[in-house]
């Protein structure tokens, strides 16, 4: 697919506090992005920079005040069928089996019975929850439940994937092997990634590209290339160029913290 | 949110509120207030068109109110209803929390007690009027024996929970820096059941001027409950809802009351 | 609801049998004094057990108990329907919409903060003595309980599940039926239970005072007729059916809202 026009684009937006009642806070500063498709872009900075805010104006989940927002050249108006999301609190519903969350989204379009199944078993293996269709949630661990969210944000087969610090409730032997299993999925079809992040490491493995916003009010600061190669194992954590690009990320992430704490003291 | 929590959230009005407290939930609330204007004004519209015998208009209601005020048949009715509430109530509260801290405290008060105290929490007391009727007649014996009937499960189901629900970790600290039993009861047992023994107390007190109420108007002699079979039974349907009104005040003040004793009495619940 | 009786997981025989045999031997206790205690020569006194054992045999062979029994239900039964199907749909309005609560919410209020019997006379006024009223009495005691529960219910949904299944595009229908009522399903049945309650109350409420047609006519035939035995078996008759019918209940609540 040569088609190199961008998936997202994000021009001169803004995003206020409480813009719903006419508040004055300002939470995004003119955000100017391009997003090509098939990339996986990281968004990382402190709390109060405004990434998941960014994520869900992406979703049409929430309005935003001025500017432009765009999915494949048309404005955001509401969530669509092209773009689903991944939660951090997982959002699975504690009273459906892991098959019948994988299967919510399909449900929701009208897909049922043994064309929903097909799609449903595919995803499920997937993700590697094989002979685990018939539990409920409350019996998973964390890790597992997140792989079911994956699983249901697949499922529906979005063009853009949207994920909201998915494992950022998850211990860290668990996070790995997620990040590991996430690129190895998107390797399969490279879809457009949004990824929202507080971890550099996370964020150089997985990504094309690193925007780093800074706080109060939300702007990008930087983008970072990571031009390390693919697909990536667990060796590339090794690799001197991800350590430097890492280092590099955590450098300007704690010159903000500091300079905010300043500015606070 | 627990079903629980939620409704404790609903009925947990701001207490003793000041003014400007007032103002701000009127201000919030002007929806409601609205709305139940409106519903008052139709009302009166409604019942001076199609005058129904049984629906007076609030204007009526208002001027029956004012004459029953006038001629005192209103405080006689009150005094005797508030003079059962109370002494039923204290003796209510007195006993429950009394056997509620014995069933806390000691297992074999809880096993052997316990199941009878659940069947009865959940039966309808109502139900035992006609026979308090039979057995103590018509005086004010019955009327205050119906209020602690009433009463008094709430307020022992309540005070064991509180006394059960102390921290074992909180018990064991006093322990170790030398708090003999009665000290524990007094200083960690007790406050730790301050919140559970307030809900008892206010769900006490709301069954007990409902049974309040249900009494007298079974009884049908004294108090208010009376007035009402009486003015039920003579068709004088605007007194009758004057009546309800001053019914009503009086449990919304019962209650508002028992918030603020609660507050006074046992501080530092949420 | 906090509940007095005490549960013990240890397989000491004490504690396997003292929950059964203490309360069985206070009620034993309470028997024998009961029938000590009762007189059954003077008309207006406590009857013994045995006396009212007699009674109830007595009515229920006779056949007017179970008579009255089945006319009382009739009420408890179209009034709760009735209040189910209408309060359930009002409470999920009301936690869907913050100004229907707010519209709604006020009279609630009033009506769970009141002596209900207090409507019981207009209600004679405006409907009469017979079935319909004591419908209307039912009705009115249960929809408080149910209608609060399931707002609740229905406003307590996650915020995060809420997002989700906006995210996938499920239309406001689908999310009613998909996120919200399963979700407030437990709330709902709480809601259900504790008017179910409320709604045995107010027939036993509008038995008492109507006096016209169930059990209430039959207490006060036998109020009448200072036959103390007869009014103690119909009372325990109205206070053990709530008691029975609430534990089922529970136990129904219980099975349905278990979740794996």
């Amino acid at each position: 697919m040569l088609d190199n026009s961008p998936s997202i684009q994000f021009r001169d937006l803004v995003k206020r506090y409480g813009s719903e009642g006419g508040g004055s806070l300002l939470v995004l500063d003119e955000i100017n992005l391009a997003i090509r498709p098939g990339e996986f872009v990281s968004l990382i900075g402190p709390s109060g920079c405004g990434k998941t805010t960014l994520l869900k104006i992406i979703d049409g989940l929430i309005p935003y005040d001025a500017g432009d927002a765009l999915v494949d050249g048309k404005p955001v108006t509401g969530p669509g069928p092209e773009r689903a999301v991944v939660f951090q609190s997982f959002a699975l519903l504690p009273w459906r089996t892991v098959r019948q969350n994988v299967a919510f989204g399909l449900e929701l379009r009208g897909i049922k019975g043994a064309e929903a199944d097909e799609i449903v078993d595919r995803y499920i293996t997937m993700v590697g929850l094989k002979g685990f269709e018939n539990h409920h949630p409350s019996q998973l661990s964390g890790g597992m439940q997140q792989r079911v969210g994956l699983a249901r944000a697949l499922a529906v087969n979005p063009r853009i994937l949207l994920m909201d610090e998915p494992f950022g409730a998850l211990d860290a032997q668990t996070r790995n092997l997620l990040q590991a299993d996430l690129e190895r999925i998107w390797e399969a079809d490279q879809k457009t990634v949004v990824f929202v992040t507080h971890a550099m490491d996370e964020a150089v493995f997985l990504s094309d590209r690193v925007v780093i916003l800074s706080p109060r009010p939300g702007r990008i600061h930087e983008i970072v290339d990571i031009d390390l190669p693919r697909p990536r194992g667990e060796e590339i954590r090794t690799h001197p160029r991800f350590v430097e690009l890492t280092q590099h990320i955590w450098d300007v992430l704690r010159g903000m913290i500091v300079r905010d704490q300043e500015v606070s003291a | 949110m627990s079903v629980t929590a939620g409704l404790a959230g609903f009925l947990a009005q701001p207490g003793v509120g000041s003014m400007s407290v007032a103002i701000e939930n009127l201000r919030r609330n002007w929806i409601s207030v609205l709305s139940a204007a409106a519903l008052i004004a139709a009302w009166e519209v409604v019942a001076r068109i199609a005058d129904f015998p049984y629906l007076p208009p609030p204007t009526r209601v208002l001027a029956a109110l004012w004459t029953l005020s006038l001629n005192g048949t209103i405080l006689k009715a009150l005094s005797a209803t508030l003079f059962a509430l109370m002494i039923g109530l204290g003796s209510a509260i007195v006993l429950g929390i009394g056997i509620g801290t014995a069933i806390g405290l000691s297992r074999i008060a809880r096993l052997t007690l316990g199941p009878f105290i659940d069947a009865l929490m959940s039966a309808s007391m109502t139900a035992f009027v006609p026979l308090f009727i039979l057995l103590f007649g018509l005086g004010i014996e019955t009327r205050i024996i119906v209020v602690i009937a009433f009463a008094f499960f709430p307020i022992v189901v309540n005070t064991q929970a509180g006394m059960m629900a102390a921290r074992e970790d909180l018990i064991e600290m006093a322990r170790s820096f030398g708090a003999g039993r009665w000290e524990i009861f007094w200083k960690v047992r007790l406050p730790a059941a301050y919140d559970h023994i307030a809900t008892g107390l206010r769900m006490g007190m709301a069954r007990g001027v409902e049974g309040n109420i249900t009494g007298e108007v079974l009884i049908a002699a004294v108090g208010l409950g009376a007035l009402v079979t009486q003015y039920g039974r003579a068709f004088t349907t605007d007194r009758l809802f004057a009546i309800v009104i001053v019914i009503i005040v009086m449990s919304f003040a019962a209650s508002r009351l028992a918030q603020m004793l609660c507050g006074i009495f046992m501080p530092g619940r949420r | 609801m906090a509940t007095a009786s005490g549960f013990s997981q240890s397989t000491d025989w004490k504690a396997r049998y003292l929950p059964l045999l203490l309360p069985l031997g206070l009620l034993a206790v309470i028997i024998a004094a009961w029938q000590a205690i009762g007189d059954d020569s003077a008309s207006i006194a406590l009857p013994t057990f045995m006396r009212t054992v007699r009674s109830f045999y007595e009515l229920i062979v006779s056949g007017e108990l179970p008579l009255a029994f089945f006319r009382s239900n009739i009420a408890l039964f179209w009034g709760y329907l009735l209040a189910l199907a209408v309060a359930i749909p009002l409470g999920i309005a009301m936690g869907s919409a913050d100004t229907v609560r707010k519209l709604v919410n006020p009279y609630l209020m009033i009506l769970i903060s009141m002596p209900l019997i207090t409507v019981l006379p207009i209600l004679q006024l405006i409907f009469g003595l017979g079935l319909m009223t004591r419908v209307v009495v039912v009705f009115i005691f249960a929809i408080v309980y149910i209608a609060l529960n399931t707002c609740v219910g229905v406003r307590s949904v996650p915020v995060d599940l809420q997002e989700m299944s906006r995210s996938f595009c499920a239309s406001r229908r689908q999310q009613l039926f998909k996120v919200v009522l399963p979700h407030a399903f437990p709330a709902i049945m709480a809601g259900a239970r504790l008017g179910l309650g409320r709604g045995i109350v107010g027939m036993v409420i509008a038995e008492l005072f109507l006096m016209s047609e169930g059990l209430g006519s039959l207490l006060s035939f036998y109020m009448t007729r200072f036959d103390t035995g007869a009014v103690l078996a119909i009372a325990l008759t109205m206070v053990l059916e709530g008691v029975v019918v609430i534990s089922l209940a529970r136990r129904v609540e219980a099975a349905l809202t278990r979740r794996p």
